[in-house]
């Protein structure tokens, strides 16, 4: 995890918030490096992580991870971490026969045209209830990233439909937290994904939203972040307030800092 | 003119419309409160957020018994298997409606954009206009849908209140500014259309509402804001350190003052040569000649 986000976000991994649904967006650039925070940073915390991956495989975020101080395999091994990795199920679901076991392939709307994305709900649901042995804190939903889903042919209603689901479920009755991953694009003609951003971000209780220089590439600044806190409009404190940064992302770390502050160019 | 409507004087078809940049469900709330105050039934039908998030943001003098809350939250579509459908039918929204006899009812729908994704928009409009309630809120998402359909639902409201967000550094501290827009068709046919800055305090009691002065010139100074009254009589010259003002006397000896190139007949007199001579004393290699050197060209 960034300890500089941390201090950003006001956040801890020793208190980690419950019942918050957090949008990540990315325009003009790539944002899964907050992908890769909260997925450290709900580990360290004791957190129980369900991770649908759709974009990279599990030894992509491994070697990430291992990074910011967190093993993936061990948190699998001890149940700590619920890993989908799309890429593979795809292929199981497009090139291998159903299990007999009769448990639906989470990605089986790939096969199945104009159905929904219950089963990837159910599976999000079974591995987030928690059973009489777990120990661990609030579960907590991530996925990387919710585009592609649009990109596989589902209709922004069903995409919404399962995201109000997991909203329901994780962080409503289980208590616990959901973070998602969208890309947008500004005057872009993907109706539908502007859509289904515009939505997330209504349901939305903080959104932090990655954005590539509108001058284009700078090699000490990759971007800025904005973050922006939602819900009731009760603001009693500035840091409610949307407040925006610019970054840099290390080899181990990303830095942040005031608009026009970087250190390459004071 | 927002503070009458949430103390009662919006009825029919009462439109919230918000988008990503200022959340209306705040408002929304402030309106539920409101009607329980008064004594009203209120029936909400949450289909975004859960009942204890919604319950939460209600002021706690607001009567919370005579808020009803259906929800259409965790299993609007029957995915577990356990509740019903909640869309099952265009008029579902007003099953279990439980009014008391002869006493006000309040319906309130958060938010109308869950069901126009879900439900075609024509069977929807026709259920707004169908309603035989003397208020209905609806709270909708305007960057969610055409305009096409924004226009239908307008036409179909009684008071239309579209939210916007000011720009940073307004209200900064205890509650944001944030811009309405109320459109009110009233029942003799006229049409009332007014914009108003408002703030929501904590615990959403009736709000205090202010109008904006000029172009959106907002007072940057704290005691301003808090003294909603001080709007009108605000005088940017004020917070000035110099007086950009001239008086009557100084304008006119401005305007008597000569500008440096213009030349009046004195100014020419006094610098133009009044038969000054050139003196000149030739070096001793000078070869001078009065004559015309050209005068021997035949040109």
């Amino acid at each position: 995890m960034f300890v500089e986000l941390n201090e950003l976000l006001h956040a801890s991994p020793e208190r980690p918030e419950q019942g918050t649904f957090t949008l990540l967006r990315d325009t003009r650039t790539d944002g899964s490096f907050l992908v890769h925070h909260f997925l450290s940073f709900y580990l360290k915390a004791g957190c129980k992580v369900c991770f649908v991956a759709l974009i990279q495989s599990f030894s992509h975020y491994n070697v990430v991870a291992q990074k910011l101080g967190v093993s993936l395999p061990a948190a699998k091994e001890r149940g700590q971490l619920v890993f989908l990795e799309g890429l593979k199920s795809c292929f199981e679901v497009l090139f291998k026969e159903e299990p007999p076991t009769g448990q639906p392939n989470p990605l089986q709307f790939i096969r199945e045209g104009g159905s929904n994305l219950k089963a990837l709900y159910e599976f999000v649901r079974t591995s987030l209830t928690p059973s009489e042995s777990d120990s661990w804190k609030c579960p907590v939903l991530l996925v990387d990233d919710v585009s592609v889903l649009l990109s596989l042919g589902m209709r922004p209603v069903d995409v919404l439909d399962f995201i109000h689901y997991c909203r329901a479920t994780v962080c409503s009755q289980l208590k616990g937290n959901v973070v998602v991953l969208v890309h947008s694009r500004e005057d872009s003609d993907d109706t539908e994904n502007e859509l289904v951003v515009n939505a997330l971000c209504h349901q939305s209780n903080l959104i932090l939203w990655a954005e590539g220089l509108a001058t284009g590439y700078c090699k000490d600044i990759h971007g800025q972040l904005k973050i922006i806190p939602r819900g009731p409009a009760v603001l009693s404190t500035e840091r409610d307030l949307p407040r925006t940064y610019q970054y840099k992302i290390q080899d181990r770390n990303v830095t942040f800092f005031a608009r026009g502050m970087s250190a390459a160019v004071l | 003119m927002l503070g009458e409507l949430v103390a009662g004087a919006a009825e029919g078809l009462v439109l919230v419309e918000d988008t990503v940049d200022c959340e209306g469900r705040s408002l929304l709330q402030s309106f539920v409160a409101a009607a329980a105050c008064r004594g009203e039934c209120v029936h909400v039908f949450g289909f975004e957020v859960s009942e204890e998030e919604f319950r939460g943001c209600l002021d706690p003098r607001a009567a919370p018994h005579r808020v009803q809350y259906h929800d259409s939250f965790h299993d609007p579509l029957g995915w577990s298997g356990v509740g019903l459908e909640a869309l099952g039918a265009q008029e579902s929204w007003f099953q279990g409606l439980r009014g008391t006899p002869g006493g006000a009812v309040t319906v309130v729908v958060d938010s109308l954009s869950w069901i126009l994704l879900r439900q075609p928009s024509p069977a929807v409009c026709q259920a707004l206009a169908g309603a035989r309630v003397q208020r209905m809120l609806v709270l909708l998402h305007a960057d969610l849908h055409p305009p096409g359909l924004l226009g239908v639902l307008r036409s179909l409201a009684r008071v239309v209140v579209a939210l916007a967000s000011t720009s940073q550094g307004l209200g900064v501290g205890r509650g944001s500014l944030h811009l309405a827009s109320v459109f009110q068709r009233m029942r003799a046919g006229k049409v009332v259309t007014k914009k108003e800055y408002y703030t929501l305090q904590p615990g959403f009691p009736p709000m205090s509402v202010e109008e904006p002065r000029g172009p959106m010139s907002p007072p940057r100074d704290d005691d301003t804001m808090a003294h909603p009254g001080t709007w009108l009589t605000f005088d940017p010259r004020a917070q000035l350190t110099f007086n950009p003002g001239v008086s009557v006397e100084q304008r006119q000896v401005r305007d008597a003052m000569p500008l440096p190139f213009h030349f009046s007949p004195c100014k020419k007199l006094s610098v133009l040569d009044q038969g000054g001579q050139i003196y000149y004393e030739p070096d001793p290699g000078d070869d001078l000649d009065d004559e015309d050197p050209d005068d021997d060209l035949d040109v």
